[in-house]
């Protein structure tokens, strides 16, 4: 049986040298090591998921013969029908000399501080907090020391909104913490190592659903980000697999409203990290009126759009738009100018050589959806969003794409320039927002 | 309401016919993935000339009738129906196919293709039965005695090898009235419907015929 896990009876019989499931299931059932989570009818004991609309009925169950309930949501994962089971170690093995590992590196003060402000609130068993580092201000380092502490107790999970940033975060962590396992999880993981133990889970949020009720302390990466905050079976799920007692951190470099709301009255215990490492201010965007589609229709690249991409001739531009449609519009009008362009959207097969050809300066302008408004780190890079005012670029979207810029210690001031056709209330947010924590 | 295999709500068009028909449980994207088939063949139905191995079965042939193609979008629904449990796609296929039966073959006993007991246990149902859900009688006329390798994957010899002794008459069950016809959720090579007719002729039924939810079709020219 595996540790750390809550899996179904279908999931362990490969495992357990069971001829048949419902063998499988017996076998779990009498084994005493294992804890039993009894399915329900009207919550999902996976996923949470109340809404009844998403739940099915089977009339004549096959197996207790009478009318039982699956969850629609997690279907994908395999039905969970009312009369089936979860099962989970009860005692989940643990290693505390993988809390011994310490990461040697250097916070700066400022950094520092708010590390210490975690390990301090993670002591005081405080259920949740905030880690509020605006972008590029080293969070994946600050989180170290609170990590170390809470190895000692028990593992650690990390949940990150995207598989990319799993792929990113998991070496990172694994470096840093050389006697510690550290695991990734997502949809897309070979079955034999999908259940390896570990002491560090970096998981995309679906991953937390397969998560057993053992980690002392949870990290919620990017809270603000999609998919977190728009289903709330996520957030349910994050509470689940914290330990009685455990702690949760929720981090972000654009927090919501409510949440700083919360922050400022007292009631939600946060780090706030306003500076980068390298202490310079944030680039503050600048807005500008430009009718690119009209020119770009024309055949034309728009004044204001040009004269951006000539000042920044010798350095990586990326441009964000608003919807797919509009990549291959801008790449055409961009390339009349003397640049190499590429586009880049979630659906794109080729998105990771495209970003890595950009990365590697082979390519002078990346066209891209606002799949790339977080998480990545390129050097010199210059930022301009295209159509400002679509509803898509919200402020905390607008918060993230500015802090594309200026993000190394060598160049950290850069250019952000918001084009639209009449300024929206985000992006008057997003520019106030960012003066706020530069002063 | 929203749609069954995608979850989008469903809007139907704003007029008249709307309102007196049943709400639609598909969105109009999810529906056009469904490739409803022409007849040609006039014993398994598949489009074009009247296939060989039809031919070859003679007098034994079971005419059988499909719904669907066994498209790319239908596979995908029959994955989660069948593999991941969801059973309430059924619906996508139930009240079509209980209309296709009765215009095809009249008025008949629907007769779902049994599983094993071992693997309806372990799916939790039996998606022919659930395929039929919308059939006016359906009675469990034939019981399966072997624990057979999956049909997906085994090859056309294998299957009806395999088959050849697959089913029995249910205990009890005794011929009535009417005619009967099978249901079954995807139709192959036809040998699972053939082992399935043999049975219950042998016990004195009328086999009229068969219906599925999805076929396969061969690659045309």
């Amino acid at each position: 049986m595996f540790p750390h896990r809550q899996i179904t009876a279908e999931e362990a019989a490969p495992h357990l040298e069971a001829a048949t499931i419902r063998h499988a299931e017996q076998l779990l059932n009498e084994n005493d090591a294992i804890t039993r989570i009894p399915a329900q009818k009207t919550i999902c004991i996976r996923c949470g998921n109340t809404d009844a609309a998403l739940f099915g009925t089977v009339k004549n169950c096959a197996r207790c013969h009478k009318e039982c309930t699956y969850c629609r949501a997690c279907v994908d994962m395999g039905a969970i029908r009312s009369c089936a089971s979860l099962y989970t170690l009860t005692d989940a093995p643990h290693r505390p000399e993988a809390g011994s590992t310490t990461w040697d590196g250097t916070l700066t003060p400022m950094q520092q501080n708010a590390a210490d402000t975690l390990v301090r609130g993670y002591e005081k068993r405080l259920p949740e907090q905030l880690l509020w580092a605006v972008c590029g201000a080293g969070k994946t380092e600050m989180l170290f020391p609170v990590i170390t502490r809470a190895l000692q107790d028990g593992p650690v999970a990390l949940a990150a909104p995207r598989r990319d940033v799993v792929q990113e975060l998991a070496p990172r962590l694994a470096s840093a913490f050389p006697n510690a396992r550290v695991h990734a999880l997502h949809g897309d993981i070979p079955a034999e190592t999908r259940y390896t133990t570990a002491d560090i889970y970096v998981a995309t949020t679906h991953q937390l659903f397969r998560l057993a009720p053992v980690f002392p302390l949870v990290i919620i990466d990017e809270v603000d980000a999609f998919p977190y905050t728009l289903d709330a079976r996520l957030k349910k799920a994050a509470a689940r697999i914290t330990a009685p007692g455990g702690s949760r951190i929720d981090v972000t470099a654009t927090p919501s409203r409510n949440q700083r709301r919360l922050q400022k009255s007292g009631k939600l215990p946060a780090a706030v990290v306003p500076r980068r490492f390298h202490g310079a201010d944030l680039p503050v965007p600048r807005l500008s009126w430009c009718r690119w589609q009209k020119e770009a229709a024309a055949g034309r690249v728009s004044g204001p759009l040009r004269i951006f991409l000539e000042r920044h001739a010798d350095r990586p531009v990326m441009l964000f738009v608003a919807h797919v449609d509009d990549l291959e519009t801008v790449a055409c009008a961009v390339n009349i100018l003397p640049r190499t362009v590429t586009t880049v959207h979630a659906g794109e097969p080729e998105r990771s050589s495209r970003i890595h050809a950009f990365r590697n300066g082979d390519v002078d302008v990346l066209v891209t959806t606002t799949i790339l408004e977080r998480g990545v780190t390129i050097p010199r890079v210059q930022v301009a969003v295209l159509s400002a005012e679509a509803e898509i670029f919200t402020e905390t979207a607008l918060i993230q794409i500015a802090g594309r810029a200026g993000r190394s210690a060598s160049e950290p001031s850069g250019d952000v320039a918001f084009f639209h056709e009449g300024a929206t209330v985000a992006m008057w947010r997003a520019v106030r927002t960012i003066r706020e924590l530069n002063r | 309401m929203s749609c069954l295999v995608c979850g989008n709500r469903v809007v139907p068009p704003a007029d008249w016919v709307t309102v007196f028909q049943k709400r639609p449980r598909l969105c109009a994207s999810c529906t056009s993935g469904l490739e409803r088939l022409p007849v040609g063949c006039d014993v398994c139905g598949h489009p074009g000339e009247r296939c060989p191995d039809c031919a070859a079965r003679g007098e034994e042939a079971v005419r059988q009738r499909s719904l669907y193609a066994y498209s790319d979008a239908v596979q995908e629904v029959m994955a989660r129906f069948k593999y991941r449990g969801d059973a309430v796609l059924a619906e996508v296929f139930a009240a079509n196919l209980a209309l296709l039966s009765r215009r095809t073959f009249g008025a008949a006993v629907a007769v779902p293709v049994p599983l094993h007991p071992d693997r309806e246990w372990e799916r939790g149902f039996n998606q022919a039965a659930l395929v039929a859900a919308a059939f006016p009688d359906v009675q469990k006329l034939l019981v399966r005695t072997t624990f057979s390798e999956k049909q997906s994957k085994s090859s056309r010899e294998g299957r009806e090898e395999n088959l050849a002794l697959a089913f029995a008459k249910a205990p009890g069950a005794e011929p009535g009235r009417r005619p009967v016809v099978l249901v079954d959720d995807i139709y192959t090579s036809g040998a699972t419907i053939q082992a399935a007719a043999a049975v219950l002729r042998e016990a004195g039924f009328r086999v009229a015929g068969a219906v599925t939810a999805a076929r396969a079709v061969r690659k045309m020219g």
